[in-house]
């Protein structure tokens, strides 16, 4: 079809090229510009002001223990709600594409529920349902697990999402054959479904890692922030420091929350690269 | 047959809880007391205000974020640069903030204190508290959506009928908004929809750049936060209804558009 | 054809006729065939009935369709909005007075200050804008540049701040009042009938007991409450060492570290912790209108309150004239018997006369325990008593 395409077969006038080309600039800059003024230099302030008293304040700022305490929190409740997620989100997926019932497709619309509702509607609501007054008589409030269930809200349709094209593309032609074979489905699940989630899991698993790590208006009503009784996470603390105006302090720690969040994505990033390059599929 | 429905029940299970459970509530706390309740819950001048203060805020990061979005988009896959991957990961940076470290970064170029801020003061200019910092902080925190819709459906929908046009002798102008334009739809209105709802749903950024006043720097999120706050549960839950329609609205549209053909 | 068609047709009407109309339906055949190319790629993996069955449900697009006319419609509504979107209030010819407080008089302000000071001279059609938050925090806003005319903060060292920014005048406090517009003391709010039978500041440690207190990062009401805490120690003559010591034992049974007063007593009423420490005055309020849900406990030492008021200088203020008036009518007589039934206590003298509340056996104040300048930093700094214990150190 390329052999007969009309831009073959006529010469590029010479005015249309030029002006093409210096839209093109103009476009880039313009781009550059833009993205330049409403993200990269509010980020340079930041890097700038958290690294002003070199790296010894950042450190004085992370080892004071209550910080570290609050490091450990946000990184060990996200890690116990990204292993949630991907157990419960492969699951889900499993369902919303392997099986089929009534209202199946408002459950999948249902989905991106997180995506679109605010997060502070989400904190009161999982406050008021399971904190003091909870109907339901389950108190979750001020304490880890709170946090925990606002941080699986918010971080739910990540690993969905991003397992479930590859169950729809995936050809069943291997797990028919080894159910003839014998194999019990668990075994299949394992064997053959699961090394081929395996690459779209750890990308779904990274997102919503570095969501929860940064998350701040799910957990700000149903978190105690305490910084004693450890119910403080990183988004609290910063924010603390915002509202007593200890810019310097936040900067810092807010260096460090950004640092983490990239650091996951890339890693996870990498794995999810190195196994999709492992399959053949 | 066991393991399916086992399966199934685990899996409604788990998002009820989750899920519909706290929708549900919204809706049962909201109308506890009458409709009447509700309606003069939401008439409430503050409310009113917020939820047209949120709408505003949320247009206008709309509409600057999709022209962004569709030529950044444009650029990234049909007139690549070097560099263009870098331009790519910073458009998805904010994908990965918190909103208060959003929000920090913001008031430390445009506060009192800031990089700007001195110049800003002698200016008479305002950017935090007040409107032009919330519609950056929104627009910040919004920046990626319609970049990542749109650029895979450029690159599947590929370049052929625009070259085609432009060598038949249609003007850029032309080709743009009669082939591109139409061909990517689909992409730039998924994004669109996503945009609106973060936009609206925006808590922790505007919450630090902007000071929370009521009647004027409130948005409804911050109202919803307030009102419970102020011992007006009705007025949260009523807010958070508001939201909650304005949220499924969205993922009906969502879903809409996915099932007509993102390429 | 489909819609995608029509827009194709259109360059290749407006061609020039340089091209031979073979080249021309080359092309067109091309394009048709990329048309339909991209029609058959809608396969997203669903069944084929469910595919044809939606092809044969054109209502979907009908929805689209009023959905964005819907959002049309309100968008046009909220640009229209726009300019009444700078402020809630419609345009007041006596002018707007913008007043920055701590978490707790809001309300008062919003209601029966607002409807007085509507009824005097000064006040005919004047609007108010009331902002409260944390006291610290507020403080450091309108350093930073949020406008205020009035401020009124929870403890001294807040306006203070300001003097410093030359944003409030030197001479706030020098008024028969020293500077404070209302007073209140640090007391205890328990459940209905006391069940853990909580009287006195000892009674926090008891096993079990859980404490609501605000973190001090930003609220002057957790200042005033661990003032009050140590100062208690002190009064019964415990040395400074057993009172700090007091401090880090209290510190441990504390649950939860709203970010103000307001909040920490809102965590209370929904059902958090077995006594909260705050503003008299608060717990009293909410006796009042959520009966049942809280009880006043008054220690028997505690520490006198006293929330200081200013009008502010430029850049703040928007309308120093009208701010100085606004400060001297909460001074009147109207006024205070206002802040008196909102169960502050009142600062001038003839209206206190009328009104009683209740009063712990011995009342202290900060100048006692050494001053808030002193106090302030020997407590709170960034080498601060209390900041060490909040730091885990």
């Amino acid at each position: 079809m390329a052999a007969l395409s009309p831009a073959a077969a006529v010469p590029r006038r010479g005015g249309v090229a030029r002006t093409d080309d210096a839209a093109a600039v103009v476009v880039r800059g313009l781009s550059a510009g833009y993205l330049s003024l409403i993200v990269l230099l509010p980020l340079a302030a930041l890097l700038w002001t958290s690294t002003r008293g070199g790296i010894g304040a950042v450190w004085q700022t992370i080892t004071i223990p209550t910080v570290l305490g609050a490091l450990e929190l946000t990184v060990g409740v996200s890690a116990i709600v990204v292993i949630i997620n991907a157990v419960f989100g492969t699951l889900i997926a499993w369902v919303l594409v392997r099986d089929s019932f009534r209202g199946k497709s408002a459950v999948n619309a249902l989905i991106d529920l997180p995506f679109a509702l605010p997060t502070i509607v989400a904190g009161l609501t999982l406050l008021a349902l399971y904190g003091p007054s909870s109907p339901v008589h389950v108190n979750v409030a001020y304490t880890r697990m709170g946090i925990a269930l606002a941080l699986l809200f918010v971080t739910l349709p990540f690993v969905t999402r991003a397992v479930q094209p590859v169950l729809i593309a995936l050809d069943r032609d291997m797990e028919e054959a080894a159910a003839v074979l014998g194999a019990g489905s668990l075994a299949i699940f394992r064997r053959i479904v699961l090394p081929n989630l395996g690459p779209a899991l750890l990308a779904g698993a990274g997102l919503s890692f570095a969501r929860a790590l940064g998350e701040f208006g799910a957990v700000t009503l149903i978190a105690g922030n305490n910084p004693l009784r450890g119910t403080q996470v990183m988004s609290l603390v910063i924010f603390g420091d915002i509202q007593g105006y200890q810019f310097s302090s936040a900067a810092a720690l807010s260096f460090i929350l950004l640092a983490l969040s990239l650091a996951v994505l890339l890693v996870f990033g990498r794995l999810s690269r190195a196994l999709s390059g492992h399959h053949d599929r | 047959m066991i393991a399916r429905f086992s399966l199934r029940l685990v899996a409604l299970g788990y998002l009820a809880v989750l899920l519909v459970l706290p929708v549900a509530w919204i809706v049962w706390s909201a109308f506890g007391g009458g409709v009447d309740a509700v309606w003069r819950s939401a008439t409430a001048p503050y409310a009113v205000h917020a939820l047209l203060l949120s709408v505003l805020i949320a247009v206008i990061a709309v509409i600057a974020n999709t022209v962004f979005g569709v030529v950044t988009a444009l650029m990234i896959v049909r007139h690549p640069f070097p560099g263009v991957s870098i331009l790519n990961a910073f458009v998805d940076l904010p994908l990965g903030l918190s909103p208060v470290v959003v929000g920090l970064s913001l008031v430390l170029v445009y506060g009192a204190t800031g990089w700007l801020g001195p110049w800003l003061t002698a200016h008479g200019i305002t950017v935090i508290f007040s409107l032009p910092g919330m519609i950056l902080a929104t627009v910040f925190v919004t920046l990626p959506f319609v970049v990542r819709e749109v650029v895979p459906v450029v690159r599947e929908v590929g370049s052929e009928q625009e070259e085609a046009s432009r060598t038949l002798g249609a003007t850029a102008w032309q080709t743009f908004w009669r082939i591109t334009l139409p061909s990517i739809r689909a992409g730039v209105i998924y994004g669109v929809v996503l945009t609106m709802a973060r936009a609206l749903g925006e808590f922790g950024t505007v919450i630090v750049v902007a000071g929370n006043i009521p009647g004027v720097t409130q948005t409804l999120t911050m109202y919803v936060e307030a009102e419970f706050q102020n011992f007006d549960p009705r007025g949260a839950y009523v807010a958070s209804l508001e939201l909650a329609v304005l949220a499924i609205l969205t993922l009906v549209l969502m879903n809409v558009v996915r099932r007509k053909g993102v390429a | 054809m489909s819609i995608h068609a029509a827009a194709y047709r259109e360059p290749v009407k407006g061609l020039r006729n340089t091209y031979s109309t073979d080249t021309k339906k080359l092309y067109m055949l091309t394009l048709m065939r990329q048309m339909t190319a991209s029609h058959h790629k809608k396969n997203d993996g669903r069944p084929a009935q469910e595919r044809t069955a939606e092809a044969r449900n054109p209502a979907r697009s009908e929805i689209v369709r009023y959905v964005i006319q819907a959002t049309g419609f309100a968008v046009a509504l909220a640009v229209a909005a726009f300019p009444s979107l700078t402020t809630a209030r419609t345009a007041h010819s006596g002018g707007t007075l913008n007043i920055v407080t701590y978490s707790t008089p809001g309300p008062v302000y919003s209601g029966p200050l607002a409807a007085a000071f509507a009824k005097t001279k000064a006040g005919k059609h004047v609007s108010l804008s009331v902002s409260p938050g944390p006291s610290d925090s507020q403080s450091q806003a309108v350093a930073n540049g949020q406008p205020a005319d009035v401020v009124n903060f929870s403890y001294a060292p807040n306006i203070q701040t300001l003097v410093g920014k030359h944003l409030v005048p030197k001479s706030w406090d020098r008024n028969p009042y020293h500077g404070n517009v209302t007073d209140s003391v640090v007391a205890f709010g328990v459940r209905q009938r006391n069940p853990k039978h909580i009287k006195n500041w000892s009674d926090l440690l008891k096993k079990g007991i859980q404490v609501l207190t605000p973190n001090p990062q930003a609220s002057g009401g957790a200042k005033w409450n661990l003032l009050a805490a140590y100062g208690a120690q002190r009064e019964t003559r415990r040395s400074k060492k057993q009172a700090v010591g007091y401090l880090k034992k209290l510190f441990k049974h504390v649950s939860v570290q709203d970010t103000s007063a307001s909040h920490e007593l809102n965590t209370f009423l929904n059902g958090t912790g077995d006594v909260m420490i705050g503003y008299e005055d608060d717990i009293m309020e909410a006796q009042q209108k959520m009966p049942g849900k809280i009880k006043l406990v008054v220690p028997k030492q505690s520490l006198l309150i006293e929330n200081p008021i200013s009008w502010t200088l430029k850049p703040a203020a928007h309308n120093a004239r009208l701010a100085k008036k606004f400060v001297s009518f909460l001074y009147s007589k109207r006024a205070q018997t206002i802040w008196a039934k909102a169960f502050y206590w009142p600062v001038v003298k003839s209206v206190a006369r009328h009104h009683h509340f209740p009063r712990p056996k011995k009342l202290f104040n900060i100048r006692q325990l050494g001053g808030w300048p002193k106090l302030d930093p020997e407590f709170f700094g960034p080498n601060g008593i209390v900041t060490k214990i909040e730091q885990g150190g």
